[in-house]
């Protein structure tokens, strides 16, 4: 177990080190840099913004400054954000945990709606209940992340003032509610974004979960259990659900980058001041620094997710745990 | 950093805890009394730095001026001769046969971290804006000012090279006194990431309270401030960059506040119940900026552009009343000039080039810009009339101005092509000329001296000056000379409406709009004055009657700051 | 069935390659939410190449900016028209062809380089496949969106081959493990041991027997990509850096509709439900494909 973990830790740093390469990479080929027309006035003139390319080692060939980056990320540190003023890391620390937060929930959110409506739908397969539930998640899984956050914004914001609009806290009021208040404040917030990502991801899952236990439904084993006289409702959950959670564990776990994906525009739409909605800021301003660590936060979330998801696999499914 | 702290701290936390005993408001506001509430206003781009110099939009200022203080602010008429209004200085007086101001500083004047404000602040603040390497976008304004000396340490003295309208404008106002005992020791080319720019400290009646990146920006009334504690407690900026979230927010009174820059916006909101309009005057026009040279090289005259011919029947062919009518309702009116009708200088009487379609057809023609048979596009000697336009994608307004215009060229046998690009790329565009057309947008000020950075021969064959459309007539240069020389603004009036006239006759743009802004606010809040060329200057002095308070009002000042 | 001679030999393949894609076809042919989606998507792919003729309106034309700005959708104009008075539906009907060719187009450059890249990995194997691997498991760890962002911002000014170009090489990464992964395991298939020991070409045994392995998975996988697309660049142009002006797409028509949203629901309404329709069509499509494909790979075994 610890080997397969280490293996996993050292293919999960390399590859890190290959997108944190590659985004530098990226961000240097790309033609301007952070001072070629930051200021929003061309009467700057080009020695001080060449005054300013020294002061930031901008001005230094191309590999000096990627051994220089190397250097500072292994120390853990990114350099200085030219979009906020203070290190880039403190703009990515603020950021990351508001999208943990948001995905967190939604793929709280996406297991606890999909595999409900999935196995709801197994245990009435064939009956019209199922095939309408089956077109109605076959239509929700074909939304655009977007649409269904513009269309919650109008609908329980605008229209019908349920949540609030935007944010994580009340502007105001958030420091001066009790314990609860508070507690009540930031679900409030919280709400309408993760239920938006939460619902597209269910829908695909709700398909996967019941393609799943269908197919175990028939195996050897089910069929020992159902001998020994359990009940058949007992039967379907106790040992098929277990079965076929362990694909749909899976599964989930390689949907962190769309996940990622579809939070940059729920990030957008609602406000939610996360690590999508930084890195749309941080490349229309040209932030180097900023750039390059959402992107290498992004792989390490995905790395993680990814890692966390093999743990229980193995954790789950006992013939993993074996090898 | 400072000596002898501690009796400044012990005379500090004795301040504090006396005003403390006696003001009500420590803990929760007393909705008896006049003082008290929280405004929420919309931040439509997120500041990089709060440090003044580097300054680069109009959302910095609002905060800005909120935390810091100029020597004086401009009156509530935008009058640039009188009625200002102190700032950190609380008198002042001309000598020398008016090549120098002396500013006497009011005594009372403290830091908010404490120490008192000097006259070496002010000429610390000067060297900082005038430094090249700091990067202050407007630089050239103060270059007719020679030094600042501190006669004592409450007395500042502007030295300017010769005499001008403007003297008393450029010194007082534009300089947003910065503490020297705070950045002295920060390298200067590097200040755009200078910690200040993140908890910056100034003299103004709000400090900053929180900055939660991305969220909100908190400012907490200075209740120990020399001008009297201001009556809101405190003005919460929320970063609201999405169209949809702001008319979102506004609607259901998460927000307060907005400028409103777009017809559509302005529409659905203005007659919310909840909401107050109030019209701002306009000091930015839009216009299509021919370039007479070719693109990026000055030497050579542009294909198209070099014909005023050509540029006055483009001019004539579009109908900008209507166009304006039909986008922008009540937001905008047609720019006659370079110049906004509420610049003091501004003459709307001058002759323009009129709608004209037949005429422009027939100028065309005679140019030989003929209309091939069976064809849309007119031609002449086989080349077609099409030229691309930029526009930056981050106008909402031009972007779709550019749309009805190309239209409208159209009909007249002109094909345009719209050429949208990002804000930056647009930037380095104009800056290089590298455009046949522009549609850009200049933000003026009461003043006229903006006039000489962008349309004279100077600043066509200066590097990087700001004529972008290379356009050169020594007779307006002579003209706006004798403007800008002049006592005042009586003297200068005649030569200014010379020097309109001969630019707008000489077509080098399309002068298409000038906008206004709407300032839409929650109908409680009791705007006591509001300056016209700055709605935000006046805040430290609104109220919100606490008959009408909501339960954000009533949160109070908080004791401890998180 | 004589398998020895060459004739026989050429027999085999054909009854083993012919009769499953017939039997696929029939078996798509019966799936009824299949056929639905391939109506669907052939009238879309009609309507996108008759444009001119089917809609009503010229899409660029602004009738009268002033009067007939915003109308609710009327008989005469099915969509409503927009802020600038152009008809919606027009807008709608030549967006479509936008929309439809980038989709299509970039996944035939992420399909092409996806599967070049992993049938190389997977035939070659050892070290280059190793490393190959490690570099698109690095790719693809990166969140789609960020790194279109990040290019669609850095280098500004797409053209629609640009944008083609972007989306299509930003999503091969998928393609290319998948397609490794068949070609490796159809590297130990026994047509192919006994193909190579019967003498043939690398070049012979991959196109006759590795390829055709390949080419239904990486037809649904393609498949579900189109849909994919569409929505991934329909939300590039939401955030403003997708389709520029003069092209619309959906997307172009959808981020103008949320100007006034409240007051004109009708521009992203119709935009929206263009898309949802077409996304919707193709995963019926690809999920028949699917159905029927694996139906076709169990009698070949």
């Amino acid at each position: 177990m610890r080997r397969f973990l280490a293996r996993r830790l050292a293919h999960g740093a390399a590859v890190i080190f290959i997108a944190a390469s590659l985004s530098f990479l990226l961000v240097h080929l790309a033609p301007g840099d952070p001072f070629s027309a930051t200021l929003d006035s061309a009467s700057i003139s080009p020695s001080v913004k060449a005054g300013w390319r020294a002061a930031y080692g901008l001005d230094r060939p191309l590999l000096e400054q990627y051994v220089r980056f190397l250097g500072q990320l292994a120390r853990g540190d990114l350099g200085p954000s030219l979009l906020q003023p203070g290190p880039a890391s403190a703009a990515l620390a603020d950021a990351v945990p508001n999208t943990l937060v948001l995905m967190g929930t939604a793929l709280v959110l996406t297991f606890i709606i999909g595999i409900g409506v999935g196995s709801w739908q197994a245990a009435r397969v064939g009956s019209r209940a199922d095939r309408v539930v089956g077109n109605a998640s076959l239509i929700v899984a074909s939304l655009p992340e977007f649409w269904l956050a513009a269309v919650f914004l109008l609908l329980f914001v605008y229209r019908f003032r349920v949540f609030p609009a935007a944010g994580v806290v009340d502007l105001v009021m958030h420091d001066s509610l009790s314990f609860t208040g508070r507690v009540i404040d930031r679900l409030r917030h919280l709400a309408l974004p993760a239920l938006t990502l939460g619902l597209l991801g269910s829908a695909s899952i709700a398909r996967y979960q019941r393609a799943a236990l269908l197919d175990v439904l028939p195996q050897d084993f089910i069929r020992t259990a159902r001998a020994k006289g359990v009940t058949d409702r007992f039967v379907l959950w106790r040992h098929a659900l277990r079965n076929a959670l362990v694909p749909t564990i899976v599964l989930a776990g390689l949907s962190l980058p769309t996940l990622l994906g579809g939070a940059v525009f729920v990030e957008q739409v609602f406000s939610w001041p996360g690590l999508g909605r930084l890195a749309a800021a941080a490349f229309h301003a040209r932030d180097y620094q900023v750039v390059i660590g959402a992107t290498i936060m992004g792989a390490v979330l995905v790395v993680a997710g990814g890692i966390l998801a093999d743990l229980l696999h193995a954790a789950v499914d006992p013939r993993v745990r074996a090898q | 950093m400072r000596e002898s702290i501690g009796p400044r701290i012990s005379v500090l936390v004795a301040c504090a805890l006396a005003l403390a005993a006696c003001d009500s408001g420590a803990t929760k506001s007393d909705d008896a009394s006049a003082v008290g509430g929280s405004i929420i206003i919309a931040m439509q781009n997120e500041p990089r730095s709060l440090l003044p110099p580097l300054i680069n939009q109009i959302d910095e200022k609002i905060v800005e001026d909120q935390i810091f203080e100029p020597l004086a602010w401009l009156g509530d008429e935008g009058h640039l001769d009188r009625d200002y209004r102190p700032g950190l200085a609380d008198s002042w007086s001309w000598e020398r046969d008016s090549t120098a101001i002396v500013f006497h500083l009011n005594p009372k004047a403290r830091w908010q971290d404490g120490p008192p404000v000097r006259a070496s602040d002010v000429r610390f603040t000067f060297g900082l804006y005038t430094d090249s390497i700091v990067g202050f976008k407007d630089r050239s304004s103060l270059a007719r000012i020679d030094s600042v000396t501190a006669r004592d340490s409450v007395t500042a003295v502007f030295w300017f090279k010769n005499r001008y309208p403007e003297q008393f404008y450029d010194a007082a106002t534009r300089l947003l006194i910065v503490p020297e005992h705070l950045l002295a020791r920060e390298p200067r080319a590097t200040l755009l990431t200078s910690a200040f720019g993140r908890q910056p400290v100034g003299s103004g009646r709000f400090r900053l309270g929180k900055w939660t990146p991305n969220a909100s920006i908190e400012l907490v009334a200075d209740t120990a401030n020399y001008h009297g504690r201001p009556n809101l407690d405190r003005v919460v900026f929320a970063v609201t960059t999405d169209q949809t979230a702001l008319r979102t927010r506004l609607t259901t009174g998460e927000i307060d506040l907005a400028e409103v820059s777009t017809p559509a916006m302005f529409r659905t909101l203005k007659d919310q119940p909840d909401l107050r309009a109030r019209m701002n005057p306009a000091y930015d026009y839009s216009f299509l900026l021919f370039n007479t040279r070719k693109p990026k090289q000055r030497q050579q005259p542009n294909a198209l552009f070099a014909d005023i011919g050509l540029r006055r029947a483009i001019s004539m062919g579009i109908d900008r009343a209507k166009l304006v009518r039909s986008q922008f309702d009540s937001l905008a009116v047609v720019s006659t000039g370079p110049m906004t009708r509420a610049q003091p200088l501004a003459d709307s009487t001058i002759v323009t080039i009129a709608y004209d379609s037949a005429g422009a057809a027939r100028l065309l023609d005679s140019l030989g810009w003929t209309l091939p048979a069976g064809k849309t596009v007119r031609e002449r000697r086989g080349q077609p009339l099409k030229f691309s336009v930029l526009v930056p994608t981050v106008s909402a307004n031009r972007m779709t101005m550019i749309v009805v215009i190309q239209e409208s060229l159209r009909k007249l046998g002109v094909e345009v092509t719209v050429d949208a690009v990002d804000g930056n790329t647009f930037v380095g565009r104009l800056g290089a000329r590298d455009f046949d057309v522009v549609f850009h947008g200049m933000h003026v000020e009461p003043s006229v001296s903006g006039l000489r950075a962008s349309w004279t021969v100077a600043s066509a064959r200066a590097a990087n000056g700001l004529n972008f459309g290379n356009y050169e007539n020594p007779r307006f240069d002579a003209h706006l000379d004798s403007a800008l020389a002049a006592r005042d603004l009586a003297s200068a009036r005649p030569h200014a409406k010379q020097a309109f006239e001969t630019i707008v006759a000489d077509a080098p743009a399309v002068w298409i709009y000038e906008t206004r802004t709407a300032t839409l606010m929650h109908k409680r809040i009791r705007p006591a004055h509001i300056v016209s060329t700055a709605w935000w200057a006046g805040l430290a002095d609104w109220s919100i009657p606490p008959a009408e308070r909501l339960p954000r009002d009533k949160v109070g000042l908080r004791v401890a700051s998180r | 069935m004589a398998s020895s001679t060459p004739d026989g030999d050429r027999a085999f393949d054909r009854s083993v390659s012919a009769s499953p894609w017939r039997s696929a076809l029939g078996t798509l042919a019966r799936d009824r939410s299949a056929v639905a989606g391939l109506v669907i998507l052939a009238a879309l792919a009609l309507i996108a190449l008759a444009a001119p003729y089917v809609a009503p309106y010229d899409p660029r034309a602004q009738p009268d900016i002033v009067a007939l700005k915003y109308l609710s959708p009327t008989l005469a104009h099915p969509f409503g028209t927009d802020h600038l008075s152009r008809d919606v539906l027009s807008r709608i009907i030549f967006g479509s062809r936008v929309s439809l060719s980038v989709a299509f187009l970039s996944v035939v450059v992420a399909a092409t380089v996806g599967t070049g890249y992993g049938a190389v990995a997977g035939y070659v194997g050892g070290k280059l496949d190793s490393l190959m691997m490690r570099i698109v498991d690095a790719l693809l760890s990166i969140p789609r969106v960020l790194l279109l962002i990040a290019v669609a911002t850095l280098w500004n000014g797409f053209e629609l081959t640009g944008l083609v170009l972007l989306l299509g090489l930003t999503g091969w990464f998928g393609v290319s493990r998948l397609v490794r992964t068949l070609v490796l395991g159809a590297r130990e298939d026994e047509f192919v041991t006994a193909a190579r020991a019967l003498g043939a070409t690398h070049a012979r045994i991959f196109i006759h027997h590795i390829l055709p392995q390949v080419i239904s998975p990486v037809l649904v996988a393609a498949t579900l990509a189109i849909g994919n697309v569409i929505v991934i660049e329909a939300g590039l142009t939401f955030l403003g850096m997708g389709v520029r002006p003069p092209n619309a797409s959906w997307g172009s028509i959808f981020y103008d509709g949320m100007r006034d949203v409240a007051g004109a629901w009708w521009i992203s309404i119709s935009a929206g439900a263009a898309l949802v329709t077409t996304v919707l069509a193709v995963n019926l499509v690809a999920d028949g494909l699917r159905e029927a494909l694996n139906a076709r790979q169990l009698p070949a075994r």
